[in-house]
């Protein structure tokens, strides 16, 4: 775990490694961006562009939450690099439109990958993006609701566009970290497998890329 | 959506730092052949022989810049090549990226070398423009730049005292110096009104603004900690005492004896900017001995990877492949940035310090994020609605539909296909390499998280793509390769070589980076291939066929490459006339065996395959004479040519493999 806890002056700052997941059609960057630019403190941490944000959110008085937000790549062909993405994440949001039935297929896979691959303690978002575009629904919010109550994932269904339900999903996120058990675990060393390149697991999912084809 | 197909047009005239230019090279071998000839009158005919600088290279346009200058301006530098023998005009066979490239004064005051001394008898040399190197092993070294203006050098011989100030020991070259191949030296060219000059043929430009780029970075380097002198410095000197007194038996304990130190100075309460001082600090003092060993698994590695990008290069990969649709007209905007992006990339092995190497991917990342989005801002402004506006917004985000969110800014998506590629046109050397480096000495909280640990984990993935991605994947298509090779054969590699020793050497240099170059793309495609093998017919005979021609390619690069070495020192002037006796057996039938299991990894099948394959496929091997031998003295001469026929012969099966 890379989470962080540091004693600020009035309580506690908690720092998370976020990764996005999703197909790339989905607005998972325009999802952390709305997130990002409608709280306006600590948006110039990054400089390059939407793929690495930060923001710092209140929990309450006593208690911030920073996100590090890791965007990944969506396209089929990368998705065998996601390991090296997720590894030490905290938490994941992925994306899925609701607009595209196929792209909650995807997400469901991602959720599958996370929850045999990534960190057990993994707190997992599904977010249905798009929900501005009603009338193109395709993917029900119930049918969503129930894999989501399911598989143990948080999940909303937002609009980057409208900015609808996209801090409430972080916040609900934040709310779900288990604070108390990284404070004690916050200073240790992570220096473990630093040293080991991701190469076994790539040469593992090499096939996968072979299978999936080039969609362009 | 939008084709990318006149990158292949463009590829032409942007290969001045691409590895597979021998193609080109081979290409329009004989373009100095004809041009040499046509400007020299019929009794000068020592000139005729083969060298491949395209007419459009860098170095040809020089030549005729000095050759045709009317108005006198560069007629002291003529004068100065005309009369003195101790003055030499460089020429790079690289061709420049935009084809209207103005030759000025400056790049030939650049070019034009005046030697220590009349004899010769020192390596040591000055350009016009003051950069200061030597010659050594094929290669022109920079050294440094003189810090005056140095007009005499044009009328006068130059003083002692030039060179006295870097009169150094060899050793103390360090691997970091821009260096310039030498492909042909003593090459004899007519200048003007048919009087001859010598000329050395080096394979890039040399540049003023590269070394002294250089020496701006080591001056960074080089940076004390002394500045102000505390118990830190005096930690870090005794650490690197003992450190030389006690190596670490591997790479890894030597990763955690620098960070337990680090890590112990921080528990004592060093603030993280002067652990980041004591850090490049070490790393700087220590460099040699905590890069990865030259001779190492991760050295081979590095090789491995720069064969499977000179391969990607050879098949014209394009950001389209990686998922990244550009209208033609951003294409070169696109290659602007990324080969500035690359630049960043190459400068890694000249940057000691964990943290700066670091801040150099960083770095690279923003100059990508920084142009995509001034380019998308632009194009915004123009027309909204306009198709190419809905374009580029649609390859910057791939989103399948043309409605976006104002909130459009550079993401994951586009970024690293254009890592990616980026890495792709430059080819670092050693790149795996230095980001394990970054890896095992950058302090580990610096890279448990934030944004320069997102750019590290950028390029280790773009890395693991480039190393496990396939053709068939891509998209790229074999047939290309196949259509190169065809090239390879219709070719003459080596124009017969006329009596003089010196134009042999040239021939046998050139010779000698044809099976560099062949070898390395071989390497990289049998390695593309090794994954391809589920997807292609006939799959078993082409990787076996391969395998083998990457055995023979193995075994002949290093005798040949020696044994050129050798030939050099013989003073013999035996004509290697290379006049292709190809015994050319023909690949009589290919048994295609129709039983294939399907292996899960090939990787682990693959010995058990070739064995099989050497029962399924009616070809006669690589010749086992060569396979056999241990070492290059058992080479001679004449194999040479039997070497060069076996190996076309071997390329013409692949061939014959792919299209049965």
């Amino acid at each position: 775990m890379s989470a962080k806890a540091q004693q600020a002056q009035q309580g506690k700052t908690y720092q998370f490694k976020l990764v996005l997941l999703g197909e790339s059609a989905v607005g998972k960057s325009s999802l952390v961006m709305r997130f990002v630019k409608d709280h306006f403190d600590e948006y110039r941490e990054s400089t390059i562009g939407a793929a690495f944000l930060a923001q710092t959110i209140s929990l309450d008085d006593n208690t911030t939450v920073k996100f590090e937000i890791w965007d990944t790549a969506g396209q089929e062909r990368y998705k065998s690099l996601a390991p090296m993405y997720y590894r030490n994440a905290n938490c994941a949001v992925v994306v899925y439109d609701i607009t595209q039935t196929s792209s909650l297929d995807k997400a469901k896979a991602w959720v599958n990958e996370l929850q045999r691959q990534a960190d057990p303690n993994i707190v997992i978002a599904l977010a249905g993006n798009k929900c501005d575009l009603e009338a193109r629904r395709a993917v029900e919010t119930k049918t969503a609701q129930e894999y989501a109550d399911e598989a143990g994932l948080l999940f909303f269904e937002t609009s980057a566009k409208t900015a609808d339900n996209v801090s409430e999903l972080f916040n609900a996120i934040a709310k779900r970290m288990p604070l108390d058990q990284l404070a004690d675990s916050s200073r240790g060393r992570n220096r473990a497998g630093l040293n080991s390149r991701g190469g076994g697991v790539d040469l593992e999912n090499s096939g996968n890329s072979a299978n999936g084809g080039c969609a362009c | 959506m939008f084709r990318f197909d006149s990158f292949k047009k463009h590829n032409t005239a942007e290969n001045n730092n691409e590895p597979p230019t021998f193609l080109q090279r081979i290409a329009s071998a004989d373009s100095i052949l004809g041009v040499t000839k046509q400007r020299s009158s019929s009794n000068v005919s020592t000139t005729s022989f083969s060298i491949p600088m395209p007419t459009n290279s860098w170095g040809m346009l020089a030549l005729t810049k000095l050759q045709d200058e009317q108005d006198g301006e560069l007629d002291d530098i003529v004068d100065l090549l005309l009369t003195r023998d101790k003055a030499i005009l460089l020429l790079p066979v690289s061709t420049p990226s935009h084809p209207s490239t103005i030759i000025d004064r400056e790049f030939i005051m650049d070019h034009v070398v005046v030697y220590k001394d009349k004899q010769r008898d020192s390596n040591q040399v000055i350009s016009l423009s003051g950069i200061r190197g030597l010659f050594q092993k094929d290669q022109f070294i920079a050294l440094g730049i003189f810090p005056f203006e140095i007009s005499s050098l044009m009328t006068e011989e130059p003083k002692k005292s030039v060179f006295d100030s870097f009169n150094l020991d060899p050793s103390s070259i360090t691997p970091d110096h821009p260096k310039y191949n030498i492909l042909a030296s003593h090459v004899q060219l007519p200048l003007r009104n048919d009087k001859l000059i010598t000329v050395m043929l080096i394979q890039r430009p040399l540049s003023k603004k590269e070394v002294s780029e250089w020496i701006d970075t080591k001056a960074k380097n080089v940076k004390s900690i002394d500045s102000t002198p505390d118990a830190c410095s005096s930690k870090a000197d005794e650490f690197i005492k003992k450190y030389k007194k006690s190596r670490p038996k591997n790479i890894e304990a030597a990763s955690n004896k620098l960070l337990d130190f680090l890590d112990d100075l921080r528990d004592e309460g060093v603030e993280n900017e002067r652990l980041d001082v004591i850090e490049t600090y070490i790393c700087n003092q220590l460099y040699d001995e905590l890069f990865a060993n030259p001779d190492g698994d991760e050295a081979m590695q590095d090789e491995a990877l720069e064969s499977r990008i000179a391969a990607l290069n050879l098949l014209d990969l394009s950001l389209e492949h990686l998922g990244v649709l550009l209208q033609p007209d951003e294409i070169e905007k696109m290659n602007d940035i990324v080969k500035l992006a690359g630049s960043q990339l190459q400068q890694l092995n000249t940057i000691m310090g964990a943290k700066e190497k670091l801040n150099t991917l960083v770095k690279t990342h923003e100059i990508i994020v920084h142009a995509i989005e001034e380019f998308a801002k632009r194009n915004q402004t123009l027309d909204t609605d306009a198709e190419v506006v809905q374009e580029m917004k649609h390859a910057m985000s791939t989103v399948e539909e043309p409605q976006r969110t104002e909130l459009s800014s550079v993401n994951a998506d586009i970024l690293l296909p254009v890592l990616i590629f980026t890495i792709v046109k430059s080819n670092p050397t050693n790149f795996l390499s230095n980001l394990r480096f970054i890896q095992r000495y950058r302090r580990s909280e610096e890279l448990s998280s934030g944004q320069a640990s997102y750019c590290l984990t950028n390029m280790m993935a773009s890395v693991s793509f480039l190393e496990t991605t396939n053709l068939v994947g891509l998209g790229l298509s074999a047939d290309r390769v196949y259509s190169h090779i065809t090239d390879l054969n219709a070719t003459k590699l080596i124009e017969p070589v006329k009596q003089q020793q010196q134009q042999q050497q040239g021939g046998l240099k050139i010779m000698s980076d044809v099976v560099d170059g062949s070898y390395k793309v071989f390497d990289g495609i049998g390695k593309f291939w090794q994954r391809n093998t589920q997807e292609l017919e006939n799959s078993k005979t082409v990787t076996g066929l391969v395998n083998r021609v990457r055995k023979v390619s193995d075994a002949a690069q290093p005798m040949i490459k020696e044994g050129l070495s050798e030939l050099k020192e013989m003073t013999t002037t035996t004509s290697t006339s290379t006049t292709t006796t190809t015994n050319t057996t023909k690949p009589s039938s290919i048994h295609s065996d129709s039983t294939t299991s399907s292996l899960p990894s090939f990787m682990e099948g693959r010995n058990n395959r070739t064995i099989k394959n050497k029962t399924s496929v009616i070809v006669d091997g690589p010749i086992s004479k060569f396979l056999d031998m241990k070492s290059v003295e058992e080479l001679t001469i004449g194999d040479v040519t039997v070497l060069l026929a076996d190996y076309k012969r071997l390329a013409a099966i692949i061939k014959q493999a792919g299209l049965a």
